[in-house]
């Protein structure tokens, strides 16, 4: 019976993990099948000269363009808000918190990680129609709400990584700050951040990939169809995951769903070197602390 | 059982609570300069919070109450009392402690010196490199690692790396030096050359070890205190140590 078990678990984890790969593999053949085609220089600048597009002389309309550059936006920027105030969260529930505090606070970044990412959207519309009403009454949905909204998203994602990640860090090393007479503060910026950097990475690369594909957060923040290159934080916006969502709703034709799946091909290259520019900084900065 | 005039270490009615639960109860024990005083006991039984009670590292567990004195005696002047207003960070590079688990960081070898060098006094150059050279030589470990010290620290060995973390302690300058099973995680040879270091150290500071290994206790201790549920039961030193087989009676009775 013990034999029978044993053989069924392991098939069954087998089966597990080679089905996670089939269905990768599915997804990225299914994609580049249907999608290749369509990735051409009009796909992303439509009829516009691709220099003068890039260089912002003739504004794109028909390209996919000014979304790629509205995502990537919107991923700095929303990066750039959340991983200082993410890992420090993480540091401070780890480190400064007591242990009532911790619970009460790991609770509340558990709640936030389970809000619905079209609620956390309602929240930033909701927050402009309170600013309209009281202190700017110009206010209206922006690049820097979607990014500040999009940044509450990912903010448990990288919270919790940190302090997973300062958790795990065995006692003697723990200890040898201390040891060596080092502050709380010098422990955690000399021992503790260098030893969990890799762990706090996989946090970062999470939290990108999560803010580069929502949608539900921009739809109600700032995202429009045929918005062009931000001109300023305060502007409307155009992004990838949007316009995916635009093609297949809306398309008249084969050849718009075509470059729906095409769109969604670009919107992966870009995730993807979104996670090569964070692992190469990461790389460098690991570096830099080994020898310095 | 002296071998200074007077205890670099004077430890008096130390007791040490984790929530309710007594660790150590009443500890009084001194230790001199020039002697290597080794604490065994079973497991459980308080060693290594003894030892986090001279360099007040249990402070960092939240649950641990200490009441009694621990004085040190310092070149300028005696530092004591739980609690002390005297600085924790310097008291902790007074009194140096490795662990059981060699405990190097994601560094090269030169910056897992050098660090709390530059971090806790400021060095800086020159200053700096020689001070890792000096600690690199104390613990004979230059002529191994001078021509990589660049590499990553976890390049090398158990025993050398056990050995980078002793010299990290002794480049701070410190006066007493607490190891806890430093040769616990390490393989016969890298065990022996650390035993041989320490009968070196053990001229110039005031040591306290904990060990596991009764036959390594009886090869490089001076002095040997039983820690058995929280309270000392017996010292032993000269004749008893030298004597394999009244040596192993003491111990199955203390244990």
């Amino acid at each position: 019976m013990r034999k029978i078990f044993d053989g069924f678990f392991t098939g069954f984890a087998w089966m597990s993990g080679l089905g996670a790969i089939l269905i990768v593999i599915l997804l990225l053949g299914f994609l580049l099948l249907h999608g290749t085609k369509s990735i051409t220089p009009a796909l992303f600048f439509g009829e516009i000269p691709w220099f003068e597009a890039i260089n912002g002389q003739t504004p794109v309309f028909d390209g996919i363009w000014p979304a790629l550059v509205g995502t990537i936006y919107l991923v700095l920027l929303s990066s750039v808000i959340a991983i200082p105030v993410g890992i420090a969260s993480g540091i401070y529930l780890t480190e400064y918190a007591s242990r009532r505090r911790r619970a009460f606070l790991g609770w509340m970044v558990d709640f936030l990680s389970g809000t619905p990412s079209i609620v956390m959207g309602l929240f930033g519309f909701a927050m402009i129609l309170l600013l309209r009403r009281t202190l700017t009454p110009k206010a209206q949905t922006s690049l820097f709400l979607a990014a500040f909204c999009i940044a509450m998203l990912i903010l448990p994602y990288l919270i919790r990584t940190t302090q997973a990640a300062i958790e795990g860090i065995p006692e003697h090393l723990r200890l040898l700050g201390p040891g060596v007479g080092f502050s709380k503060w010098q422990n955690i910026r000399h021992v503790l951040l260098p030893v969990a950097s890799r762990g706090i990475f996989s946090g970062i690369v999470l939290a990108i990939g999560r803010a580069s594909e929502d949608t539900a957060v921009i739809l109600l923040t700032g995202v429009v169809a045929h918005a062009g290159i931000p001109r300023n934080l305060w502007d409307k916006f155009e992004a990838l995951p949007f316009r995916i969502y635009y093609l297949a709703a809306e398309h008249r034709n084969s050849i718009e769903l075509e470059q729906g799946f095409g769109t969604a091909l670009v919107l992966l290259c870009i995730t993807g070197l979104l996670f090569l520019a964070a692992f190469f900084l990461q790389r460098r900065a690991e570096k830099r602390w080994q020898i310095r | 059982m002296t071998s200074g005039n007077e205890p670099t270490v004077r430890i008096e009615n130390l007791w040490v609570r984790f929530l309710e639960k007594i660790v150590l109860k009443d500890i009084t024990l001194s230790l001199w300069p020039g002697q290597l005083t080794v604490l065994v006991g079973p497991s459980g039984s308080g060693k290594s919070t003894l030892l986090r009670s001279i360099n007040r590292l249990n402070a960092f567990y939240p649950d641990c109450r200490t009441e009694g004195t621990v004085r040190i005696r310092l070149h300028d002047r005696t530092i004591g009392d739980y609690p002390d207003s005297f600085p924790l960070s310097e008291l902790r590079r007074r009194v140096g402690m490795v662990f059981q688990t060699p405990s190097v960081l994601p560094f090269s070898i030169e910056k897992n010196i050098a660090m709390p060098l530059r971090v806790t006094l400021g060095l800086t150059g020159t200053a700096l490199s020689e001070r890792v050279e000096w600690a690199l030589r104390e613990v004979s470990l230059w002529d191994e690692v001078k021509d990589r010290l660049g590499e990553p620290a976890t390049t090398l060995s158990g025993g050398q790396q056990q050995r980078l973390c002793l010299a990290r302690v002794l480049a701070l300058e410190p006066q007493v030096l607490l190891l806890d099973e430093p040769t616990a995680s390490l393989d016969f040879r890298a065990a022996t050359s650390i035993e041989a270091l320490l009968s070196r150290l053990k001229e110039r500071y005031t040591i306290l070890a904990v060990s596991h290994s009764l036959s390594q206790t009886r090869r490089i201790a001076d002095r040997v205190c039983v820690l058995k549920e929280g309270q000392l039961v017996q010292e032993m030193a000269g004749q008893h140590l030298k004597n394999a087989e009244t040596f192993q009676q003491l111990m199955e009775a203390a244990f």
